[in-house]
This record gives C-alpha cells, structure tokens and sequence, in this order.
C-alpha cells in the first residue's frame, strides 16, 4: 500500500506540467540568464585590470612620477600608462585609446570621459593620492623605504578584481547568485508540499475522499506522499544542480558534493514547509497555495533572494528573522560553503535545516490527524 | 441479522441550524440494489458519507457487515466499493494506472491486481483508452473510469452516488447495465440518484427521501400501492360533452376527470376493467374515440402525492 501510494504520487507529480515549469525549467531558464550576464561581467573586468591612462606632467614632481611607476608595473599593474603632453592625451581620451587622463600640476587633476568602472577607479585613486599626499610626500623625503608600502595602500582596495584568497571557498564572488537560486528552488518546493493534504484529506478534494473510504491508513498514505514530495523536491533540485555544474559549468569547485546536500536538505524542508502551512491553513487549494507562496517568496525577499541589501539589515534590526527565516537558513548554508575555508557553519546550518524539517513535518502530521469531518 | 450488510439507525447529522439528516433508518440486505431517491439537497450525500465514515454526525449508529462503522475499520473498507459523485482520479495517470492505482488502496497481490485491473478496464469497456489520460475522455468514458476504480478490487458492497450525472444516454445504459451484473456476480448495491427511471429500472428496493428524512421505503410496486392513484386512463377525443364527463367521473373507482386540449384525463384508485368502463361510457353517446392510452403510477405520483412536490426529473431530462 505505501509503495502503491508512493510510486504513483511521484509518478503523476512529475508528470504535473507546473512542476516541471517551476521546479525544473525556471532555474534552468534563469541559470542560463545568469551565465550570459555573468560572463559579459567577468570578461568586462578581465580588461578592467590595467586601465589604459594617460599621464601629463606638467612639472617635474618626483614623487608623482614614483607612484605612477609603481602602480603600472609589476605583475598586476592598475594603469597602463601612456606619457603623453595635454594635447596628445585629449585626443587619446577622445579616441577612446585611455580611460582617463591624470595631470600632475600645481596639483593632480582628472579627466575622464565617462563613468565606468574604470573611470570610478581612476577617480578613486586620484582622491585617495590627494588625500595621501603630504604622507607620501614626507615619507619620500624622510623614510624612502616605506614609499612602496605607501604607494601599495593606494591601490590595494580599488583593485576589485584581485581577490585574495582568504578561505578555501569556492572565492567567485558571482557563484552566490547561483547558490539564491538554488534557495529558491528549494523554497519553491513548499507546492509540491501542498499536496500532502490536500490529497489525503476528505474534506479537501474528491481524491481525498476517495482515499479516506479505503482500507489504506492514513498514516500511511500520508508518510508515503510526504516522502513522495521530498523525492520529488530532491530530484528536482539534483537536475537543477547538475544543469548549473555539468551544462553551464558553473565553478562550484570540490564542494558539488556539499552543493547537492545542501541542495537537497533545503529542498525537502521546503517540502515540509509546504506539508505543515497546509494543515494549518483551512480552505480550499488555492487559498494554501497562496499562502504557500507568500511565506516561500516573502522568505526569499527578506533573506536577500531579490534585493540584496535586506539580509543585512535585519541581521543589525531584528536577527531572529533570519535565523527563524527558511530560505535566510538555506541561504546561508550556501553563503558559508563559498566563503568559509572550514564546514563548520555550513554543517550548522544543515543541522539547521534538519531541525526545522523536522518541526514542520510533525507540526503537519499533528494537523492532519483528523478522522471525520464536519462537513465535506 | 446474519444478511443485513447495512443497518442505520437513527443517524441525525446537523450543519448549524440546518438539520441535513432527521433520525434516519436504514436496513439494506444482502443481494440487494438499494436506491436511494430524493431530490437534490434530499440528504443522499450526506447519508453516504456518513455511512463511509468521511462525515461526523450527531446522532445515531451504523452497521456496515454487522460491526459498527468508523474511519479506521480497516476490515469493513476493504469490502467496500466507492463511486462518488465528483470524479476522484489522477489528471496525470492514465486510465490503466488510476485503476491500478486505486485497487492497490485494496489489493497487495500485484499478479492478483494486474488481474483485477484487466477486468476492470474491460468491464466498463475501456480497453480502447487505457493508456489515455483523464482529460482526454469524454463525461461518459470518464464517469466509467471512476466506476472501474471503484469496483475494480471486487468488493461486496458498492456505493455509487449519482453515478450518471452528466452522461450521454449510451454510457448511461451501460452504467446501468453494469451495476445489474455486478449485482448479479453478488455484490450488494447502494444506488443514489435523483433520476426517478433510473432507481425504476435497476432498483430492487428504494427508500425516497426529502429534506433529510425518509419518507417511504420498500420495491417500487409497495411504493406505488401507498398512494391513492393506481392507473391513469387517456383518451383523445373530438368533443367531450359535459354531462358525459360528469357521467364518467361518477364510475365507480374513478376519483378526478378532466377532459383538455383534446384528451380526456381519468385517474383511478384500485378496482378492474376501469378502462373499459370509460370506453363503454364513450361509445354509448357514439363519440369517435382517438388514440387510448394508460399509465402506471411512478416514483414520482408517489414524491407528488407524499411531499406536495415533484422531483426535479423531469425538469431536469
């Protein structure tokens, strides 16, 4: 009886065009969009690393001409530098050949031509070198061995591009988006969840009822569809992990292995999420589904899913939200796999999880344990 | 009673203020096809459901084989087959997996199953549409679909409730045809309906309720023998002279006339030759007799004659 139910519940499940449209093809469709995006921007930044710049001097300030050496040369330079008369650089800058154009006179100016990134890097060192001026300045005269610490210090943050590798994390800072997604479909999966009661209740569809008059307990019924969901909820998030890694080759490095457990755990206590908001909301399919929905995407709203800076903001204001928050929990799960070196905070947040299913699958079982029904 | 198969006694069941069963007794007996006939809102559903264990109610007892029915007599369910008003299948599995899927609710055996799916799907005369999908069936191929998942696993007591509703003539004679043999291989039938020829044709007793209470019980001849009216005599006649019909309804036996449109109208109450008393009248002031005819009383007469009120049959077809 439990392998009946089981077998053709995921059967008639991933035959369910929704699913398949939600649970599989979007994250597909939208891992696609964000390769194609993130590709643009990482070959955008490949070029940023040396930006072409030309430089007038004017006078003859040592020192000036000490840092532009220093911050063009080596094996990862932030300028390529063209010394050029105020003449010939107005008409590289015009020709698009440099970024921007630093002139070293009674004081050092900038000029660029538009507001990239380049051209915000430019403007940062310039401020920066203005700022430090009379630092570097005194230092030269006083302690020149410091100067290339100096010179250093006003590049060392504008250099977006040169991560540094602090942790054994995966280190791309492009990979969380893909990791959101994969929270998401993992909160998504409170749907298929739905379908625990609303298909073993008499009072809930005409399939429930139907079930209820057989001889099959409902304990029964209802632990093989729970488990039928999570089966579900794991496949769904294994063949939208293997897209990502194997078919967009996204670079989840050594850790794929923790990607799909995490994966999975957070998909199967997004089933249960879905198990228990169905027994604890009364009323027909549609009114569960939409509180469903609103507790899956207000979740993933407020743990930074779609707008980036909500997470941090409750974590200073109110932390209990995330902590109490599914896919805030999911999403860190991941955050921690990607930037953390160690499994320690990544392995707690599984646990976590865990917990949670766990409270959300017996909060549910506790709400469908009725027999009879007041009125069908 | 050793071939009772079902005993209701005095079942109340209440929505709020709405009483939707008033102390409600049933006997139903081994071999039997039992309808029951209401209008809608009559309290059929709900007595089902009841009897299923599905609803709570507030007052009474049932007996399903002898044990007192509940939610989790596991061993009384299994002896039970449910076709219930709304279509209860699976969208996405065929019509063979729906089968299969709802005999396994019953039957572990999987080579016992694939047997009993196989007569299932050719009992209702599916085999053309077994690897179709719900949606993809007609109203009557799917109202059949939910008969076959019902009876599939071969029970000894069906329920069906409303079986035909919305189904186009020829899946309705096969609907009907099928619930006759399934009671003649021996299952005991609980037929609900609200059409009256329906409950005429297959029904061996029939219990008519309205508002939730029963209002008569027994085979259609002791129902029909409970009202006053027993045979309806029409005739078509050119002209119809008042003093002859004042005449005819002086006949013994005879209890309402009504010479419309053309047709004389006599209804009767029990005696014989009632017919060709009229027709004796008739001939006797030479009126040129058209076309003759006469009627039974129905399950309707008896609805009409005890409620005050029609069923909604014939509005309906």
């Amino acid at each position: 009886m439990f392998l009946n139910e089981f077998k053709y519940f995921i059967l008639s499940t991933l035959r369910e065009k929704m699913l398949i449209r939600w649970l599989i093809l979007f994250p597909m469709l939208l891992g696609t969009m964000f390769k194609l995006t993130m590709s643009g921007l990482s070959e955008k930044e490949f070029n940023f690393r040396a930006i072409p710049t030309a430089v007038v001097l004017e006078n003859d300030d040592g020192i000036f001409r000490d840092v532009i050496k220093q911050v063009s040369e080596g094996d990862d330079p932030l300028l390529k530098v063209t010394y050029a008369d105020s003449e010939e650089a107005e008409k590289l800058l015009k020709d698009g050949e440099v970024e921007g154009i630093i002139t070293s006179g009674d004081t050092v100016s900038l000029t660029v031509a538009g507001s990239d990134m380049e051209e915000t890097v430019l403007k940062a060192f310039t401020d920066r070198y203005l700022t430090q001026e009379k630092l570097i300045k005194d230092a030269a005269e006083k302690d020149p061995a410091s100067l290339p610490a100096l010179t250093e210090s006003l590049t060392e943050e504008l250099d977006v591009l040169e991560e540094k590798s602090v942790t054994e994390g995966v280190n791309d800072r492009y990979i969380i988006y893909y990791y959101n997604l994969l929270a998401m479909v993992a909160v998504c999966s409170s749907v298929t969840g739905l379908s625990v009661v609303t298909q073993n209740e008499a009072d809930q569809s005409p399939l429930g009822a139907r079930k209820c008059c057989s001889p099959t307990p409902k304990l029964i019924s209802t632990l093989a569809v729970m488990l039928g969901c999570w089966a579900v909820g794991a496949f769904c998030m294994v063949t939208s992990v293997t897209f990502l890694a194997f078919v967009l080759r996204v670079g989840f490095g050594s850790r794929l292995g923790y990607v799909y457990a995490g994966g999975i755990l957070g998909s199967i206590m997004g089933s249960s999420l879905g198990f228990m908001i169905a027994s604890l909301v009364r009323g027909s399919y549609e009114k569960k589904n939409a509180v469903a929905m609103t507790v899956s995407l207000g979740g993933s709203f407020l743990s930074g899913l779609m707008v980036g800076n909500i997470k941090p903001i409750l974590m200073e204001k109110a932390p209990i939200v995330n902590t109490l928050n599914p896919p805030a929990v999911i999403c860190d799960c991941f955050y921690y796999l990607n930037i953390d070196s160690g499994l320690d905070r990544y392995l707690g947040k599984m646990a976590e999880m865990l917990a949670m299913t766990v409270v959300f699958t017996m909060i549910g079982f506790v709400f469908t344990r009725r027999r009879k029904y007041a009125s069908l | 009673m050793a071939d009772t198969v079902v005993k209701i006694e005095s079942l109340v069941k209440r929505y709020g203020e709405l009483i939707a069963l008033d102390h409600l007794d049933l006997e139903i007996k081994q071999g039997e096809v039992f309808g029951l006939l209401g209008p809608n809102g009559s309290g059929k559903t709900t007595t089902i459901n009841c009897l299923l264990s599905l609803l709570s109610y507030d007052k009474g007892s049932i007996e399903i084989f002898g044990k007192e029915m509940s939610p989790v007599a596991y061993d009384i369910k299994k002896d039970i087959g449910v076709i219930m008003q709304n279509v209860a299948v699976y969208d996405e599995l065929t019509v063979q997996e729906n089968i299969d899927y709802f005999c396994g609710l019953y039957i572990t055996d999987k080579q016992q199953r694939a047997q009993y799916v196989e007569e299932a799907i050719k009992f209702v005369g599916l085999e053309d549409f077994r690897k179709f999908r719900p949606k993809k069936l007609s109203g009557g191929l799917l109202r059949r679909l939910n008969i076959a998942c019902g009876i599939a696993h071969k029970p000894k007591l069906i329920i069906l409730d409303e079986p035909t509703v919305a189904v186009d003539p020829q899946s309705r004679n096969k609907i009907l045809e099928g619930i006759e043999e399934l009671n003649r291989s021996g299952a005991t039938i609980i037929y609900t309906s609200h059409y009256m020829e329906e409950v005429e044709q297959i029904c061996t007793r029939i219990a008519i309720m309205d508002k939730g209470r029963k209002i008569a019980e027994g085979t259609k001849e002791e129902l029909t023998a409970m009202i006053k009216n027993t045979e309806t005599i029409f005739v078509s006649l050119h002209e119809l002279p008042d003093d002859v019909l004042k005449e005819i309804s002086a006949l013994p036996h005879i209890y309402s006339t009504d010479y419309t449109d053309g047709t004389l109208t006599a209804a009767c109450s029990g005696g014989k030759h009632n017919l060709i008393r009229v027709l004796e009248v008739l001939q006797e002031h030479d009126l040129h007799i058209g076309r003759v005819t006469t009627e039974r009383p129905t399950l309707n007469d008896v609805f009409l004659e005890i409620t005050g009120k029609a069923l909604r049959d014939k509005e309906e077809k």
